[in-house]
């Protein structure tokens, strides 16, 4: 089989039917820019809450600098049935989390001193349904100072980026579905304008898959075409987004290299949602005989 | 060539279309396939190309049980079936030549190897002046001969062709019999589903009557109705001088004087 021929038909097919091919690939290229937006949404939210919070919904201020005495409190809490994890955090190390917090304010940091940083257990639980027995058991263990529940403000971005990520896996799932449809009814109207060619090509003993490449080809390339311009808008449209808006303490800056793997995968689901759409319209077609 | 045994076809479950069709077609053989309308004729042509399965029995082409072969060999079975049908089936956005070149070019041929055979078919069916034109600037029996050529011209073993004069004049019918004839002549075994009776009486060949699917005469150099003293031979036709098909040392040779050029058809 020439490529030539199979480019040539799959050129044609996408010219003849203009309108029709922009309807497919609006529809990938919405369903694929909103699963890229929820994407990187999700991880702006979960990175800035990620520092707080690596799943931390408690923590306990500690009492002195006694490294003997805090591990001891920190091995009992953790033995507690409701706890999964009790994570001891020293003067030290509390310490560099804050200058990595305020590295955009110096002066801050040159303001605090090392040692007056407090040491704390940060604990998760199994279930946070359970936080307030253990806030309460927390406040009788001598040498705990302060307890502190997950601030409202992490938790409501945690929510919101829970939120915003299943709300576009469904979105992006639902509209990805329509995607296929829209490729899959391109295709048909491809081939059922060229029916007579395909059945006279099935007449003289034309390979199924030489008949079917041009159009295979004609979907794949819907669908890297919507794909691709569903990245390139995520992704200009978050750099906007970005030097235009100051969302204050929220970490917005996602690394390039989330953006770009993300990026491969949606274009790559573009092209198996365009390689499916156009094999669900050329099955009937297909059949040899009943 | 064609063994059928046992062949019945059954649409949706209770329409039958063939009942328990048997018949050996040998290699070489012009086998007219008879009978009224919705007797099985066109149901046995698609049978033969493989457009259709049979609910049971065994269609052996060019020895493969065509019954057993899977849907992606079909299309190797189609290069050795060539079909012509009443219709026509030209592309009307291709020319003669492009109509014939499209049947090497689906099947991968080299542009050298269009080059060489199109013109060659051409030349056989008379057409060779009109490469250039659209169908719908041809005449039907000139439409009639490109679907022939196109359905020649990667010389299969087998020529389906049902009802191929269905929709021509009686005159340009004789023509389209005897281009029919000079392929039959190479040795191509020729099966034509037809209704057309003086086509069927002319030609003398072997006849096959089907009614309600079933196969109710097969007789070597029969007529379109059983027993009915057949007419004179349409001029120019040869009739065979015996029922045995042509043999096969007679392939390639030129037609009898008899036979007026086809180009004049």
């Amino acid at each position: 089989m020439r490529a030539e021929y199979v480019i040539g038909e799959a050129a044609t097919n996408l010219r003849r039917n203009v309108l029709l091919v922009l309807g497919a690939i609006l529809a990938v290229f919405v369903s694929l820019f909103m699963t890229y937006m929820a994407l990187v949404v999700n991880e702006v939210g979960r990175n800035s809450a990620a520092r707080w919070q690596e799943g931390i919904t408690i923590i306990a201020w500690l009492d002195g600098s006694d490294l003997a005495n805090h591990t001891l409190i920190t091995n009992e809490v953790a033995g507690w049935p409701e706890v999964k994890r009790a994570q001891y955090v020293g003067k030290a190390e509390a310490f560099e989390e804050f200058q990595t917090l305020f590295e955009s304010n110096p002066a801050l940091v040159r303001e605090v001193d090392p040692t007056s940083m407090p040491a704390s257990v940060r604990i998760e639980l199994f279930d946070n349904e359970t936080h307030e027995a253990v806030v309460v058991r927390l406040s009788g263990v001598g040498g705990v100072d302060d307890v502190v529940e997950a601030s409202d403000a992490v938790e409501d971005t945690l929510e919101a980026s829970r939120v915003l990520n299943t709300a576009g896996i469904v979105l992006g799932v639902a509209l990805g579905l329509s995607a296929v449809v829209m490729i899959s009814n391109t295709v048909r109207m491809a081939i059922y304008a060229r029916r007579e060619e395909i059945g006279i090509m099935k007449l003289v003993g034309a390979s199924n898959w030489f008949v079917r490449t041009p159009f295979l080809l004609e979907g794949l390339v819907e669908g890297l075409i919507g794909g691709g311009l569903a990245v390139l808008a995520g992704w200009f449209g978050y750099r906007w987004f970005i030097s235009n808006l100051d969302l204050g303490v929220i970490e917005t800056e996602v690394p390039d290299a989330f953006l770009v793997s993300r990026g491969l995968v949606v274009l790559a689901f573009g092209a198996v949602a365009g390689a499916i759409g156009s094999l669900v319209g050329l099955h009937r077609h297909l059949q040899e005989s009943r | 060539m064609i063994r059928l045994q046992a062949v019945t076809k059954v649409y949706d479950g209770t329409t039958i279309a063939i009942r328990e069709v048997n018949a050996s077609i040998e290699k070489g053989e012009f086998v007219f396939l008879v009978g009224p309308s919705g007797s099985g004729k066109s149901t046995l042509i698609r049978l033969l190309m493989r457009e259709e399965k049979p609910t049971n029995g065994e269609i052996w082409v060019a020895g493969r049980n065509i019954a057993e072969l899977p849907d992606w060999k079909v299309p190797y079975l189609r290069r050795s079936v060539g079909t012509v049908f009443q219709d026509f089936k030209l592309l009307p956005n291709k020319t003669v030549f492009g109509n014939v070149a499209f049947a090497l070019e689906v099947i991968g041929r080299s542009k050298a190897m269009v080059a060489q055979q199109v013109p060659k078919v051409l030349k056989l069916v008379g057409l060779s002046s009109k490469a250039g034109r659209l169908p719908r600037q041809l005449s039907g029996g000139e439409q009639q001969r490109v679907s022939i050529a196109r359905a020649f011209v990667n010389r299969p073993l087998i020529l389906l062709a049902d009802e191929p004069t269905g929709n021509l004049d009686p005159a340009t019918s004789v023509g389209i019999m005897r281009l029919l004839d000079r392929i039959n002549r190479t040795g191509t075994t020729v099966v034509m589903a037809s209704h057309d009776h003086a086509i069927v009486d002319a030609m003398r060949r072997r006849v096959i009557e089907l009614a309600g699917g079933r196969m109710v005469r097969d007789e070597t150099r029969g007529v379109y109705e059983a027993q009915t003293s057949p007419p004179e031979p349409l001029p120019g036709i040869v009739v065979p001088p015996n029922p045995s098909p042509a043999p096969t040392k007679q392939r390639h040779q030129e037609p009898p004087a008899g036979l007026p050029s086809v180009e004049g058809a």
